[in-house]
């Protein structure tokens, strides 16, 4: 086993017994292309596990995250950017009126006058970090000639479920009330982000649709889709397995989590098919090795049941930060392989942008059938 | 050549003069023929006054088949429901046979601040940067 682990158990006290839990430690469980970022040293992910681990006391928590946190932000602020970068506090959102929300707007120099596409990036990192500098968000901004709203939402050690999904909320409402201010254009507007920022983009997106707003699209990388366990999944240790998952999660969704009594707005995959009818074009790129791939995949024939715009990307011998990403988030060293992977990406964003890939007639075509069914 | 005259979605007339076709082979299926060499459009402002009984639809009609364009001649002068025409156009550039990147929008004298405003509003609402509006007389 992995050198977390002592035994068949990690130091919280969760049993993976061996048989049940397979090391993927060896790189011939990968894509060769995709080898690189495969041995991955446990202690670089030590801070990270420190923020969700059921035995750290809270007050520990909140201080190494702060620290953390503020390390993020200094390096952000200090480093040199391409673009122009503006921060906000913005009124929190119907949910949660008296929070604010830190919001921060990204603006390339290769923009139009007005109207500009809008990139609404969530930043990744297992809900225990925010780390921008990890994600290429200018580049991003400068490829495909839009504005970047990044909002600096509270992570788990600092506020459970709900308290992400109001911020995103906020951050969204705020922006479409202030389009023509901030010179951007708020029926363009495309979700995106890797992991927990995939993961909130499109728990955000059912938020939205229950208030009335339709992003034009969702691309995003490595999502987590449930918190909820199932036979035959979660079957790999690596950066990003099922125990960081079901930690990770635990701490953000408290008593809630395994529960069906949290929606989609909690998890993506906690939709029924019901949920997911009008729901945004969206488009997935997810590693063999996510801990919930199945559900992942029950999430799009969700998606694709309630007939959404859907497309499905599934790499084979990846894992949750393999170098397959390289080039879309920053892990690992670029290669011609993790090219492909961004260009198929890019592409996706820019024909959300390019193609109204919408489906508004779907809602119309439910309510008529349920009507020739069931009558008025 | 045969000139065809037709209303698009009640929105104005197109004078769309014959295409080029081409057979393709559908596999399994047989042979089609489809339309080829994807002409330019122009998206020709004049507050409806062209339409199929216009005096100068012969003139239109030869003029459209000599230069293999497609005019498409909206009613409205408003942004708005100019925008319908490029909208339209934009859905429909394969079926119209049209080469998407080359439109351009002309008006008569009396109608280029509408012109000018229909080329602001595709680039506001479909990140499409035209050439600028010039004056075109029947």
């Amino acid at each position: 086993m992995w050198e977390k682990f002592e035994g068949d158990r990690n130091k919280d006290g969760i049993i993976v017994e061996e048989g049940r839990m397979i090391d993927i430690t060896d790189p011939k469980w990968g894509h060769p292309d995709g080898s690189d970022f495969w041995d991955l040293d446990p202690k670089l992910n030590e801070g990270t596990a420190m923020l969700y681990s059921p035995s750290v006391p809270q007050e520990e928590k909140l201080a190494a995250g702060k620290a953390r946190q503020q390390a993020y932000m200094e390096q952000w602020w200090s480093s040199e950017h391409t673009c122009e970068v503006e921060k906000y506090s913005v009124p929190g959102c119907e949910e949660e009126p008296d929070t604010p929300v830190e919001v921060w707007v990204i603006k390339p120099n290769n923009l139009k006058k007005r109207k500009n596409r809008v990139l609404f990036y969530v930043v990744g990192g297992g809900l225990t970090g925010l780390n921008p500098n990890a994600y290429p968000i200018e580049r991003m901004c400068e490829q495909h000639k839009c504005v970047a709203i990044v909002p600096i939402y509270r992570l788990s050690w600092e506020a459970p479920y709900p308290a992400a999904i109001n911020d995103l909320h906020a951050a969204y409402k705020w922006m479409v009330e202030n389009a023509d201010d901030l010179g951007i254009h708020a029926d363009k507007v495309v979700m995106s982000g890797s992991s927990t920022g995939g993961h909130l983009a499109l728990s955000t997106a059912f938020r939205l649709k229950r208030y009335g707003y339709s992003p034009r699209g969702i691309v995003v990388v490595s999502a987590q889709t449930d918190d909820r366990e199932k036979d035959g999944d979660s079957l790999y240790t690596g950066m990003w397995d099922a125990v960081e998952q079901h930690d990770g999660l635990y701490n953000w969704l408290g008593r809630n989590f395994n529960s069906n009594r949290v929606g989609p707005e909690a998890l993506p995959n906690h939709a029924t098919v019901e949920d997911c009818i009008g729901f945004p074009p969206t488009f997935m790129y997810q590693a063999e090795m996510d801990p919930d791939i199945l559900q992942n995949v029950e999430f799009y024939t969700k998606l694709l049941k309630s007939h959404t715009f859907v497309e499905y990307h599934v790499y084979g011998g990846a894992h949750h930060s393999n170098s397959i990403w390289a080039v879309i988030k920053n892990c690992g060293e670029p290669s011609e392989y993790s090219q492909r992977a961004a260009d198929s990406f890019d592409s996706n964003i820019e024909d959300c942008f390019k193609y109204d890939l919408r489906r508004p007639w779907v809602v119309d075509d439910y309510k008529a059938a349920f009507k020739r069914r069931f009558g008025e | 050549m045969n000139v065809e005259v037709y209303d698009y979605n009640g929105l104005g007339t197109i004078i769309d003069p014959e295409s080029d076709t081409k057979v393709i082979t559908v596999i399994l299926i047989g042979k089609q023929t489809v339309k080829c060499n994807p002409r330019p459009g122009i998206i020709y402002i004049t507050g409806g006054k062209v339409t199929e009984n216009c005096a100068e639809i012969e003139a239109l009609k030869t003029y459209c088949a000599e230069n293999k364009v497609v005019l498409i001649c909206p009613k409205a002068v408003d942004e708005e429901e100019l925008g319908k025409t490029y909208q339209y156009v934009y859905n429909k550039y394969k079926d119209l046979n049209i080469d998407i990147e080359q439109v351009t929008i002309k008006a008569d004298d009396e109608h280029m601040d509408a012109a000018e405003e229909l080329v602001e509003y595709v680039l506001d609402e479909f990140d499409t940067e035209l050439e600028d509006a010039s004056v075109f007389t029947m």
